[in-house]
């Protein structure tokens, strides 16, 4: 990895913001994949605690004013249609994630996803910030935020993310069933946080860099990029770990895959993305791309008939989490 | 139609015929066709029974079944959960979700995210692989007016009477 790239590690989120973006930081979530060792998980936990970022540290004053002077009625339909899928999935993951941390198998393991549940709820709050402060949503609580930005989502949403709300149900009842991590581990870290929310990234705040709009939403999200990109490494990581131990548990990660690209080769509402300068099928590029190089990072092959559904997975159930 | 009391041989046999009447005009013409052939192409291989239960922490569980071909419903009826294990998915929740799920506010894909609706019985890959047929079939049948009952009493008579 360049010297560029593992600054990226050290830098405090105004750097980030100026010097990065979006591009290069998902290059640091595939480029920064090493084989596991043993202290993976609190060497993720210490990177935890020198990136974290306080949501309270943000401003969005030029957001409010960029979101209604400078970005056009359809801009802000297609961020909104393309940003709350994120803004679901957050409040999603922050509250399923706790079955997992019950089942995940040493205490390495729950101490780094105590930070990834922090990291989720404070994903949340920011996303509520955003909704309220540069929106313009008016809300008694952070449901009620969510209650009004669910006009923008695909309703196929209900997949992946009733997916890992069903399976975090089954986890917490079964803890010490490892089919069951290893599928959930492939529905939330794999798919939900290494394939859907690297797009969402992508699209948004790419718009957002080229533009040099947004500058409160960039930094706070890229911010969260950062997060997520020690999400994935760790859940990878873990994958190994369990099908290293097991190797009969690469089948509970290729069932899950096909579960997630049945539902995924679907939609209910097109979303029309050249208001933010992007291509539907480069969205369904990036899609693919960034689920081929997760089962890369695990070690699995894509066999012919998971490389036909791939092709057929929809760009709109891109959301994140 | 009056309300009919939900788990009853009456709401099962008005919900089969709703499910299979499909969606309304305006469902239909909001979402994408693509959505549409994605439940057709699924039907095929939909032969099941599916429980939809109330359920309680005591024993007064209350269950209707739906027996599915090629995503058909061609048979109902109802139990207190005597025969379940016929079932190949069940689906559930408690009053409450049954009131949240039947009258809102929030709709029901929001509804099976938040867990109101929670799969009791069934493989998971099986029913996810399936979704949007298993939402549709329910957004439908659930066009059904229909008060929650717990425990005893089982008629449309005794709820028109509550009502």
């Amino acid at each position: 990895m360049s010297e560029f790239l593992e600054r990226i590690d050290v830098v405090d989120i105004d750097t980030l913001h100026r010097d990065y973006d979006v591009d290069k930081v998902i290059d640091y979530v595939h480029e920064g994949i090493e084989a596991p060792t043993g202290s993976y998980p609190l060497d993720l936990y210490r990177k935890y605690e020198a990136q974290r970022w306080n949501i309270s540290d943000l401003s969005f004053e030029e957001d409010k004013k960029d979101w209604t002077d400078k970005m056009t009625p359809l801009q802000r339909d297609t961020f909104l249609r393309v940003a709350t899928g994120f803004h679901h999935g957050e409040r999603q993951v922050a509250v399923d994630i706790m079955p997992l941390i019950i089942a995940a198998p040493k205490d390495e393991h729950k101490v780094y996803m105590t930070s990834q549940m922090e990291d989720e709820a404070r994903h949340t709050i920011f996303f509520d910030r955003f909704y309220r402060e540069v929106v313009g949503f008016e809300a008694t609580d952070l449901m009620d935020t969510l209650d009004q930005s669910y006009q923008y989502m695909t309703e196929t949403f209900i997949g992946a993310f009733g997916y890992l709300a069903y399976i975090s149900d089954q986890l917490r009842q079964r803890p010490h069933d490892k089919r069951l991590l290893v599928s959930a581990i492939t529905n939330y870290h794999m798919w939900i946080e290494g394939v859907l929310a690297l797009s969402v990234m992508k699209i948004t705040l790419g718009f957002c860099k080229r533009n040099q709009i947004l500058p409160g939403f960039h930094k706070g999200f890229l911010a969260t990029t950062r997060d997520e990109s020690r999400h994935v490494v760790f859940g990878m990581h873990l994958l190994q770990e369990l099908l290293a131990d097991d190797p009969s548990l690469k089948t509970a990660v290729y069932d899950t895959v096909v579960t997630m690209l049945i539902m995924g080769s679907t939609y209910t509402q097109p979303v029309d993305y050249t208001p933010l300068g992007v291509e539907r099928d480069s969205v369904r590029d990036i899609l693919i791309t960034n689920l081929r190089k997760k089962l890369g990072m695990v070690g699995l092959p894509i066999p012919p008939e998971l490389e036909r559904m791939m092709q057929g997975v929809q760009p709109e159930n891109a959301a994140g989490g | 139609m009056s309300q009919l009391n939900l788990m009853s041989e009456e709401w099962a046999a008005a919900f089969a015929a709703e499910a299979n009447s499909g969606p309304d005009a305006s469902r239909r013409q909001n979402v994408e066709e693509n959505y549409w052939q994605w439940i057709e192409a699924r039907k095929p291989n939909l032969n099941i029974v599916l429980g939809l239960a109330i359920k309680s922490d005591t024993d007064a569980d209350l269950y209707s079944y739906f027996r599915i071909q090629e995503g058909v419903i061609v048979e109902t009826w109802c139990d207190k959960g005597e025969r379940r294990g016929e079932a190949q998915v069940v689906l559930g929740g408690t009053a409450e979700d049954w009131e949240e799920l039947l009258r809102g506010p929030r709709n029901l894909s929001q509804n099976i995210m938040y867990r109101r609706l929670r799969l009791f019985q069934g493989n998971l890959h099986f029913f996810f692989r399936n979704i949007y047929y298993f939402a549709e079939l329910l957004r439908q049948g659930m066009r059904v007016p229909a008060v929650v009952q717990t425990g005893a009493g089982n008629s449309a008579a005794e709820a028109a009477a509550g009502s």
